[in-house]
């Protein structure tokens, strides 16, 4: 008994170790429990020679293997509901980050767009022109970053400047978008991504990531 | 001793409280201890099941992303370490147990002096088993119930964010076309622009969803350059019995002050 013992608790100790590795709780979960219950099965062919009749060991491994298929439910069922729970929580990260991203966009675009469209009649600036005095442009020529407050951020970038439009662009620091091999503005990948085209028509959202 | 619990149903009722006692117990044994080797407290600390302490650190793995943080190495660590052990303990260790004094019962019971320990180990085993079965059947439906209950109250709440994003965009469009067409007003042209359909005698222009899961309508009878842009969901909402302006009562809805000329506020009414 006490080999049995010594044996599941190595058997056991080795798997969490070697599989933490993986930095998947759920391949430690599902290999450690599916090795545990090889190693059952095989102390109980052991345990159950003589004297145990034939109807008891029949009883002994239904019971185990109902045992473990209760077991194994529970760590499926967790394992649906959590990682269904961790993708609803991320869409509303998503959600809350699109949102407010073209929030951001819109109230500079907006402002903009308001200037070209009650300019006196004397005056014809383009659009371009109107982004240019009325946003700050930095040292760098096209590219103006904005913290937004809290925990993620976000950097704006101006992509496209011309007397006609506008390409005005959102990129998350932290927070992942839908694709995670689209190549962001920055260089980086999978951030969410969300630009604003101002032109003489008005305002087109499109999130790109 | 066997025949005479068998015979006692208040005695085997005792045993299995005293198993659920001791599942406790051992939660909470095994879960200070791996808070005591890894130097930091658990997600779930005092529960003694496998399954749910990976649930913890998938979710805790969520709210990391959710934000924008990094996974904590050491809360993985812990959690590994308490889900070997809550393995080993309760589908290696007490299966074992239970298999080696099914052995040496058998034995006993047909010797001349049986071991009355031995017997009442093999009964405490044995129910120590059925007690944790059902322990993991409580898990189980638990997380089958709440899942479902999760996945309806995600719909609704998935209906007010996408009546949240369309507000946005009406508005958003709502003060473009002003702006375009150099009116300081919102006024039925530009909502029929934006589809937006009256009814005859109706107050309201109204604009519903193709699926019929939300409505968004609008007077264009304001004094000032202001408007307001309503929003009614099938969600249900805090107050049953608010009255929504679609005529429904009791749902969700939230309206958006809207004025081209300087900016948006969007409010929660229901």
């Amino acid at each position: 008994m006490v080999k049995w013992i010594l044996g599941g608790t190595m058997l056991i100790a080795a798997a969490v170790f070697l599989l933490a590795k993986t930095g998947n709780i759920w391949i430690v979960a599902y290999i450690t429990f599916a090795l545990a219950f090889i190693f059952v099965l095989i102390s109980a062919a052991y345990f159950s020679k003589t004297p145990i009749t034939k109807k008891v060991k029949t009883i002994t491994f239904v019971s185990l293997i109902f045992y473990f298929l209760i077991g194994a439910s529970t760590f499926i069922s967790a394992n649906m509901r959590t990682e269904w729970q961790k993708s609803q929580l991320l869409k509303v990260k998503n959600y809350i980050v699109d949102s407010q991203f073209k929030i951001q966009i819109h109230q500079k675009l907006l402002e903009v767009f308001r200037s070209y469209k009650l300019q006196d009649e004397n005056s014809h600036k383009t659009i371009g022109q109107l982004f240019d005095s009325l946003m700050y442009i930095d040292s760098l020529g096209l590219t103006r970053t904005e913290e937004i407050a809290g925990k993620d951020s976000a950097v704006y970038y101006i992509s496209k400047l011309n007397d006609d439009e506008v390409v005005y662009l959102a990129l998350s620091q932290k927070t992942k978008g839908a694709d995670a091999n689209f190549l962001n503005f920055d260089g980086r990948k999978g951030r969410v991504q969300v630009k604003g085209i101002l032109s003489g028509k008005g305002i087109e959202y499109v999130t790109e990531n | 001793m066997l025949p005479k619990i068998k015979n006692k149903p208040l005695a085997a009722l005792g045993y299995i409280l005293l198993s659920l006692a001791i599942i406790f117990l051992f939660g909470i044994a095994i879960s200070k201890f791996t808070e005591l080797i890894t130097f930091n407290s658990l997600e779930h600390p005092f529960f003694p099941n496998a399954a749910e302490t990976a649930g913890a650190v998938t979710i805790h793995e969520g709210i990391n992303e959710f934000n924008g943080e990094a996974n904590d190495v050491r809360v993985f660590t812990k959690h590994s370490l308490y889900l070997g052990i809550n393995i080993y303990l309760f589908f290696i260790f007490l299966p074992l147990l239970a298999l080696y004094f099914l052995r040496k019962v058998k034995l006993n019971l047909g010797a001349a002096k049986p071991s009355l320990f031995l017997n009442l180990s093999t009964y405490l085993t044995i129910l120590f088993i059925i007690s944790y079965t059902g322990f993991l059947v409580g898990t189980l439906y638990g997380n089958i119930e709440t899942f479902q209950r999760n996945k309806k109250a995600n719909y609704e709440e998935g209906i007010k964010d996408v009546l949240n994003i369309k507000l946005f965009d009406v508005y958003a469009k709502a003060a473009e076309l002003a702006l375009f067409n150099k009116k300081e007003k919102i006024d039925g042209d530009i909502l029929q622009q934006l589809n937006f359909k009256k009814d005859i005698g109706s107050n309201y222009f109204t604009l519903k969803s193709k699926d019929s899961s939300y409505e968004i309508l609008c007077s264009d009878s304001e004094k000032d350059s202001t408007i307001k842009i309503y929003g009614v969901a099938i969600s249900e909402g805090k107050n049953t019995n608010f009255k929504n302006l679609n005529g429904s009562k009791g749902r969700f809805q939230i309206y958006a002050v809207l004025d081209p000329l300087t900016d948006l506020r969007i409010i929660g009414q229901n």
